[in-house]
């Protein structure tokens, strides 16, 4: 539990004359499942951005299992071994649901053009593989009945919420990010999501969720940090946060 | 993407449709129109999978047809290669230039590349007409020879129309295998959301690339068959007109559908052609029929005719169905 996944260090992104992340810096070790809390627009989901790669940052540093993701590309982020879903479901709905899972493991086979266009064996098995592998990652987030030529927008929201779950699985990822996987869920959807994060840690995946469910969060949390207006304004157990002065003024807005 | 086996039953279909066909036409001169729509299917199956499936426009595409046309005609009126290799360079030479274009032009998004890829129709346009020592400017080029095996030319429309059939069985199958892959799914990842794409590990700029640079080699592959059937080309087949038509052949069949870039083709060629009789006014004749495909059959040819027939179907046995219950 002491080996860190994923280190931020003074991490600034600015936009034009707004900082909305503020020198934020905080450690996942690996095996956690560690929360990223804070009120509306506290630039939650801007640091996911900077750590995918998605927004380049201005000042700071971004480290994935000890390597320099500070300037990588999305798609060399993803490679280290990092994947996310988004708070915004961003599915490809011109593929079906097996086929949306399929280009989540993109990173775990190798075929070409060429490959492709024969249908050589080697490519035919990397398929075969892949899609193993896209149906046991639907049948980990409760999609296995699905039928798996289903187009993805078809789907209901949840199940399209579970379904980008199981294409950031797919790529057998390190470190998984959830950008408010249980937003817009009912009360009973949220407590099965809480149960799915919790078995997808224990197969030794680290996870660090965004969420304003914070039954949720403090429910399955190791570890909780605080952000508001950009700035870190709290990290610990959740217990400790919970009971944290500048915290409770945050989310109540008093004066400190 | 449907199943394995119903996609060989769909090409084994079209094949032998493809055997029987010309031996149902009334003629030459329909036997030449076939071979037309056949080089045009063959462009706009690359214009699919660029615009289709990876969802990326482009209004140039001709531009690599006359590309691959010229290399053709310069390499064997002037240079005196064998059509086969002025063939194979024309796929070259347009893949090339597929590639230089292309890494700069995919920066752009949307409009932007319409507009891009539009002026670089237009450049290519201008180069084919004022470099006349190498191209014949507008007059173009005469007396391309016709490609041939040992001692049989492909001279007849006949022989043609087999060859140009047999290049767009082989361009389906090959298109639609890469749909079905790791590629495939990247590149039709990039068109349903860029950003998740990248985040699941596909370096998205990439296969923009390899999908664009396949397209320009088909349509070069395409200008280069068209080159040794017409035997003379000249600037005015390779303009901004065509470029729409090519597009336009691409949205009337289906976007994002291998087996409606022959129908989209089939359909642009032959209203074209019937509307000679309106003369100056074919060109809204023309508009006005489109809009009205695309009113009724918004989704192509291809999968808006199986829309209308499986309603057809269900208003046939419905009633059958209640009467049925009735008895009971």
């Amino acid at each position: 539990m002491s080996e860190a996944i994923l280190q931020l260090r003074d991490v600034v992104k600015r936009f034009g004359g707004l900082t909305a992340v503020d020198a934020v810096s905080f450690t996942v070790q690996r095996g956690q499942i560690k929360a990223l809390i804070g009120p509306n627009g506290a630039g939650k989901t801007t640091v996911f951005n900077c750590i995918t790669g998605v927004l380049s940052i201005e000042d700071g540093e971004i480290r994935v299992n000890d390597q320099s993701a500070t300037t990588l590309p999305s798609y060399r982020v993803a490679a280290l071994g990092v994947a996310r879903t988004f708070q915004h479901i961003e599915l490809f709905g011109n593929m079906s649901v097996i086929e949306n899972v399929m280009v989540g493991a993109h990173t775990r086979a190798s075929s070409g053009l060429l490959s492709a266009a024969l249908r050589l064996p080697k490519m035919l098995e990397q398929e075969r593989g892949l899609r193993a592998r896209a149906r046991a990652c639907l049948e980990l987030v409760g999609l296995g009945e699905l039928p798996p030529d289903t187009e993805a927008p078809s789907l209901a929201f949840g199940q399209q919420r579970l379904l980008e779950v199981a294409r950031a699985l797919a790529a057998e990822p390190a470190l998984l990010l959830l950008d408010e996987p249980a937003a817009g869920l009912s009360s009973r959807e949220s407590a099965r999501l809480g149960e799915l994060v919790q078995r997808i840690r224990d197969l030794g995946v680290t996870v660090l969720m965004v969420d304003h469910d914070m039954d949720l969060v403090m429910r399955i949390s190791n570890e909780v940090v605080v952000l508001d207006h950009g700035v870190k304004i709290a990290e610990g157990t959740p217990h400790e946060v919970q009971r944290d002065a500048t915290v409770i003024a945050a989310y109540l807005g008093e004066e400190v | 993407m449907g199943s394995r086996i119903q996609r060989y039953h769909t090409i084994g279909l079209i094949a032998v449709a493809a055997a029987v066909l010309p031996f149902v036409l009334p003629g030459d001169y329909a036997i030449h129109l076939a071979t037309v729509i056949g080089i045009n299917t063959i462009v706009v199956l690359g214009l699919n999978l660029l615009m289709g499936y990876a969802g990326q426009v482009s209004l140039g595409q001709a531009a690599f047809v006359g590309i691959g046309a010229y290399t053709s005609g310069i390499l064997t009126t002037k240079v005196g290669l064998s059509p086969w290799l002025a063939l194979a360079a024309g796929v070259a030479v347009t893949s090339a230039t597929g590639f230089i274009v292309g890494v700069p032009l995919l920066k752009l998004r949307g409009h932007y590349l319409a507009m891009g890829t539009l002026g670089f129709g237009m450049i290519v346009n201008i180069v084919l007409t004022q470099w006349g020592g190498l191209t014949g400017g507008t007059i173009g080029i005469m007396s391309i020879p016709p490609l041939a095996i040992g001692g049989f030319q492909f001279r007849s429309e006949l022989s043609f129309y087999y060859l140009v059939a047999f290049s767009v069985l082989l361009t389906m199958s090959l298109a639609a295998n890469i749909i079905d892959s790791r590629v495939g799914r990247a590149m039709r990842a990039v068109h349903g959301s860029e950003v998740a794409a990248e985040t699941s590990g596909v370096d998205t700029a990439r296969y923009k690339l390899q999908v664009f640079v396949l397209s320009a080699a088909l349509a070069g592959y395409a200008g280069s068959l068209y080159a040794h059937h017409a035997t003379y080309i000249h600037p005015g087949t390779f303009g901004f007109h065509q470029s729409i038509q090519l597009v336009v052949m691409a949205v009337l069949g289906g976007m994002a559908s291998i087996w409606g870039a022959v129908f989209g083709a089939g359909a642009v060629t032959l209203i074209a052609e019937n509307l000679r009789s309106f003369q100056e006014f074919s060109t809204i004749v023309f508009g006005g029929v489109l809009v009205i495909i695309m009113i009724f059959l918004p989704a192509g040819l291809w999968r808006g005719t199986g829309d209308v027939l499986q309603r057809l179907w269900r208003l046939r046995h419905r009633p059958a169905a209640s009467r049925s219950v009735e008895d009971v």
